[in-house]
């Protein structure tokens, strides 16, 4: 079976970064599992790959953070006869938040899904990418992880965690002909809220942001090529060296400069008739 | 029937207030200045003082209306502080969005732009299709943002739609948002046609014309939630000059290399750092001079009808016109 007739599969594939993801895996020819929650989303995105690139598109709606969807999501798949030889646990959650302001349900839905999920599907998914060789798994973490910032406690920790699984897994996997990558991006322009963050932020932190349509072709090429660890984009290239270079003091005052101006914005949404005062998205 | 407008002194809304005045309905147009405003000369036409930014104003411009055009926007590359876009394209939105609620209004248009959509990659977009890059300017994110506003509201009962008209060129008035007269007369007068150095990108052309009738359409046949691309051909740079040469004699064509406009656009902001004189573009605003823009308008024509004049005949009426109005080399 050759690589042509094997899928990829995206998590979070219906916004974002994973859909930068999936639309530069069809654009190198690579047939695409596409997995996001429940929405019009993921079936109009299914239908633009297939409109725009002679590749085969499946997706399935699953919600990643209750346990039992990512089993159902990988008998599913099974189900099919799919061959998957490129898992891509993309699926996260990301917030700039005071740990006392995280709700305790959000933290929860946090860990369970950048940490549970992309470990237990990556651990359901290892025996069919060992059977479709040269395969890859692509876990997306952050830049965040190597800071200790404010603001991103929950979330800088889980993404350690795929750092740190990542790197480990790698060595037991790779005599089997599995690469694992993780690749720790930056701020990007993803959704929404986020963009709008971005733009509001500082001249510094405004060029650090990258578009995820800019990434995606960076990072798909180094996770083909089976590097191991991946960090797009130069101002975040610069960054990681700082980070080797200073001393933690003068990195604490740097990192709490940053944090300080970035600040979440809502968006505006609708609260009809009298009250008309903008409400959180 | 008495219908209310906002952005009738820009390009569109011009026509557009004319077209209806001329259809013989009173039009209610809110305006910042009516001492400046000269192009809403018209019986129909009542001229309101007012501001998106002010609810208290469009309410009172919007009484007794039965119908809304909402058309006004900020529609530029680059403003400092930034925040302009969204005061006006988002909060600006949603005071009209409230008004027509409150004011019972029948049916509403929201005029976008297919900026909301990005660039295409091998096939047109259509109204479905998911944007594929990023946000890297404030005026595609804030009418996206409207536009989520909208569709909430209509959502939440309001009879409103969204019309997304591409590039739109034809006779009208100079504002920003028509480009292509001044591009057209600067030929006329001799000089060279300024593209991007890629003759082979493709974007999409409305005649303004059929951009009017489709802002008539939608108001008639919309669905209320839904969005409409009002565009017109595809066609490449190199078959958008070869048409202008056949109607008038083009001097050259100077193509314009992407790193080219890059460079200009950081002197630019660099010149605004020292000077404060504002930039015309920036770096990150060109992108999209340089990527295929292509759109299909098939469900316009399916559910409103839309018509499409041909690029050819439409462009050639357009410099017809501006002939007309004595922009010949003298």
């Amino acid at each position: 079976m050759n690589r042509f007739s094997c899928y990829t599969l995206v998590t979070g594939a219906s916004d974002g970064f994973g859909k930068a993801l999936a639309i530069e895996c069809a654009r190198r020819g690579m047939n695409l599992i596409l997995v996001a929650l429940p929405g019009p989303g993921l079936h109009h995105l299914a239908n633009f790959i297939k409109k725009n690139f002679f590749v085969e598109v499946r997706f399935f709606e699953a919600d990643l953070t209750i346990e039992a969807e990512c089993y159902q999501l990988y008998s599913n798949i099974a189900k099919h006869h799919l061959p998957v030889n490129v898992l891509v646990n993309n699926a996260g959650t990301g917030n700039t938040q005071m740990f006392t302001e995280s709700s305790p349900e959000f933290i929860t839905q946090q860990i369970k899904l950048n940490v549970l999920a992309s470990t237990l599907l990556t651990r359901l998914f290892v025996p069919e990418l060992q059977r479709h060789t040269p395969a890859h798994i692509l876990n997306v973490g952050s830049l965040c992880s190597f800071f200790y910032l404010p603001k991103k406690q929950v979330y800088g920790a889980t993404k350690s965690f795929i750092y740190f699984f990542s790197k480990s897994l790698r060595k037991e996997l790779k005599y089997d002909g599995v690469s694992v990558s993780v690749v720790c991006p930056g701020g990007m322009n993803t959704n929404l809220s986020v963009s709008l963050m971005n733009r509001k932020a500082n001249f510094l932190s405004r060029i650090s942001f990258l578009n995820p349509e800019r990434v995606a072709p960076i990072v798909i090429d180094k996770m083909l090529k089976g590097k191991e660890v991946i960090i797009p984009g130069l101002v975040n290239q610069v960054s990681m060296l700082l980070d080797k270079l200073l001393p933690a003091f003068v990195k604490n005052i740097l990192t709490d400069k940053l944090m300080k101006r970035l600040k979440p914005v809502n968006i505006p949404t609708v609260q009809i008739h009298k009250d008309s005062s903008p409400m959180a998205a | 029937m008495k219908i209310f407008i906002t952005g009738a002194t820009g390009y569109l809304g011009n026509l557009l207030a004319m077209r209806l005045a001329n259809d013989g309905n009173q039009v209610h147009a809110l305006v910042r200045n009516p001492q400046k405003t000269k192009n809403l000369d018209h019986p129909n036409i009542h001229l309101f003082k007012g501001d998106v930014n002010d609810l208290d104003s469009i309410e009172n411009a919007m009484d007794g209306c039965e119908q809304v055009f909402h058309l006004a926007a900020f529609a530029r590359m680059w403003a400092k502080p930034a925040d302009i876009f969204y005061k006006v394209n988002v909060d600006g939105t949603k005071n009209v969005l409230q008004a027509a609620m409150e004011k019972n209004i029948s049916k509403l248009v929201y005029t976008s732009s297919t900026a909301v959509f990005g660039t295409s990659i091998n096939q047109p977009l259509s109204e479905d299709d998911p944007r594929t890059i990023g946000f890297n300017n404030d005026y595609d994110l804030s009418k996206c943002m409207a536009e989520k506003l909208v569709q909430e509201y209509a959502a939440n009962g309001l009879n409103a739609l969204i019309v997304n008209p591409s590039r739109v060129y034809g006779p009208g008035n100079e504002s920003f948002s028509n480009p292509f007269t001044r591009l057209l007369k600067a030929v006329m007068k001799g000089k060279p046609v300024l593209i991007p150095k890629c003759p082979d990108v493709i974007a999409n052309y409305t005649y303004v014309e059929d951009v009017i009738e489709g802002h008539m359409l939608a108001m008639k046949f919309g669905k209320a939630g839904e969005r409409y691309i009002l565009g017109g051909e595809n066609i490449s740079y190199r078959q958008f000059v070869n048409v202008v040469r056949e109607a008038m004699p083009v001097k050259n064509v100077i193509a314009i290399p992407k790193f080219l406009l890059k460079v200009a656009g950081v002197l630019q902001l660099i010149r605004f750092f020292v000077t404060k004189k504002p930039p015309v573009f920036t770096p990150s605003t060109i992108d999209r001079y340089y990527a295929n823009t292509a759109f299909s308008c098939r469900k316009a024509m399916e559910q409103l009808h839309y018509h499409v004049t041909p690029f050819n005949q439409a462009m050639t009426n357009t410099i017809h016109h501006l002939k007309q109005k004595n922009y010949e080399p003298v």
